[in-house]
């Protein structure tokens, strides 16, 4: 009979081990993301279409987040790219993160993974002085 | 006959009426011991008096003292009042009436000046001045410069003025353009300049007279005219503008010459004026267009693009 308890107790725990989180009632959901926007860092306004960036001004990427389902959010690694090289940024609730970013000379265009949606802007340097002919 | 009388006499007063009457000042020389003189101008509400009908009187306490019409100069194109004063003491105050003839009216002039005995005051070139109201006596030059000639620096020192120009600028044939104090007059020797119409030789340094409007005050500047040091070869940069800045010239010469004035032009315009330091200067924030830099003879054209 003892033997009988124990094997229940451990199909149990296995039972209960291998059930999705939900099934118990600490289900966690991935966070999904909604939209990645340049923006100003210091006041979290859009970069708008065609504006002048000025290396005087810092600005950053910004990803905004949702949560799909009514489970709770999974903490969640949000990928995107940067002109090609991958970047990640935690969530561990929907709503917006940033990420400073310094702007490259020419296009910048960050990118979501996930989804394929893309951002683009950009940055003209000033030249060195030329010589006048 | 008796028409013809009355007709005379209708006719006399109505010619006095029309043509109006002169004041009737006249003056006894023989009352009086001792006088004083002017070569005087008159000019009311600004404009000379210019008529032989034209009168200027004297006068100490209201009791007439010398009295005169204007005499027109032709050596000066200009009408004159040729005034004796008499009196019997010195310190009199002595006041003065204009009379306007082509308005008919008599003008008191606020300008008062202590009888002096013997003295005279004024001549045909710097006459005294009668005048309501009074006019200016300052005797400044506001400008001087000369036509099409960039003045690289300019350099006052009491009454004399040096003005740098570019090393080989032909130097005897400037046109002088000038701006001086209210109703101020130039002069060399003894020759009315207009500014824009009179070219000088200023080979070597030349005097001219500055005559106030009122002609109380002369000044004689001397004006000099020298060359920049030589600021050898000459090389041009520049930055093209972006969006959040503007562009950029930059002059730099082979000398390490300082103070030598470097013109920015925009659209024939003059833009800025800087001057060289240590052979080198710089034009911030330009914005997009054609800009000429004008370095004693040398000009250089330069466009400033946008970078997109």
């Amino acid at each position: 009979m003892k033997t009988k308890l124990s094997i229940l107790i451990t199909f149990s725990f296995l039972f209960v081990s291998c059930l999705p989180n939900n099934s118990i009632g600490s289900y966690e959901h991935e966070l999904t993301a909604t939209s990645i926007k340049f923006i100003h860092e210091l006041d979290g306004k859009e970069v708008q279409l065609g504006e002048c960036l000025s290396p005087d001004i810092l600005y950053a990427i910004q990803i905004e987040t949702v949560n799909n389902s009514e489970a709770n959010p999974a903490v969640t690694n949000i990928e995107y790219t940067i002109n090609g090289t991958l970047y990640n940024m935690s969530f561990s609730d929907e709503g917006i993160s940033y990420n400073p970013i310094e702007l490259v000379e020419g296009k910048n265009i960050v990118q979501l993974v996930e989804t394929g949606f893309t951002k683009e802007v950009t940055y003209v340097l000033q030249d060195d002085f030329i010589l006048v002919d | 006959m008796k028409n013809y009388i009355y007709s005379s006499i209708v006719l006399f007063f109505i010619g006095i009426n029309v043509f109006g009457q002169s004041p009737n000042w006249s003056v006894n020389e023989n009352d009086f011991e001792y006088t004083m003189s002017f070569v005087a101008f008159v000019n009311i509400d600004g404009v000379n008096l210019s008529s032989s009908n034209d009168k200027l009187a004297a006068f100490s306490n209201g009791e007439l003292r010398g009295v005169t019409n204007l005499i027109y100069v032709q050596s000066k194109d200009r009408y004159y009042a040729y005034l004796v004063v008499f009196s019997n003491t010195g310190n009199e105050t002595i006041s003065f009436k204009a009379y306007d003839a082509a308005n008919d009216k008599i003008v008191d002039i606020d300008k008062t000046i202590d009888f002096e005995i013997n003295a005279h005051h004024g001549n045909l070139f710097q006459s005294f001045s009668l005048a309501n109201p009074a006019l200016n006596d300052q005797v400044e030059i506001l400008s001087f410069e000369f036509k099409d000639v960039v003045i690289s620096s300019q350099t006052i020192s009491g009454k004399e003025m040096v003005l740098n120009v570019y090393d080989g600028l032909n130097l005897e044939n400037l046109t002088i353009v000038f701006e001086l104090s209210i109703g101020a007059k130039l002069f060399s020797e003894g020759v009315l300049l207009e500014s824009g119409n009179n070219t000088l030789d200023f080979s070597n340094p030349i005097e001219l007279q500055i005559l106030s409007e009122d002609e109380s005050k002369l000044e004689t500047w001397v004006i000099s005219v020298v060359y920049d040091a030589p600021t050898g070869d000459l090389v041009f940069y520049k930055k093209n503008a972006v969006c959040y800045q503007g562009g950029v010239i930059k002059v730099v010469a082979s000398e390490s010459v300082t103070g030598t004035t470097v013109s920015l032009f925009k659209d024939q315009t003059i833009h800025t004026i800087q001057t060289l330091t240590n052979g080198e200067v710089i034009f911030n924030n330009l914005e997009v267009g054609d800009y000429t830099v004008k370095v004693t003879n040398i000009e250089k054209a330069i466009t400033i693009n946008l970078k997109e």
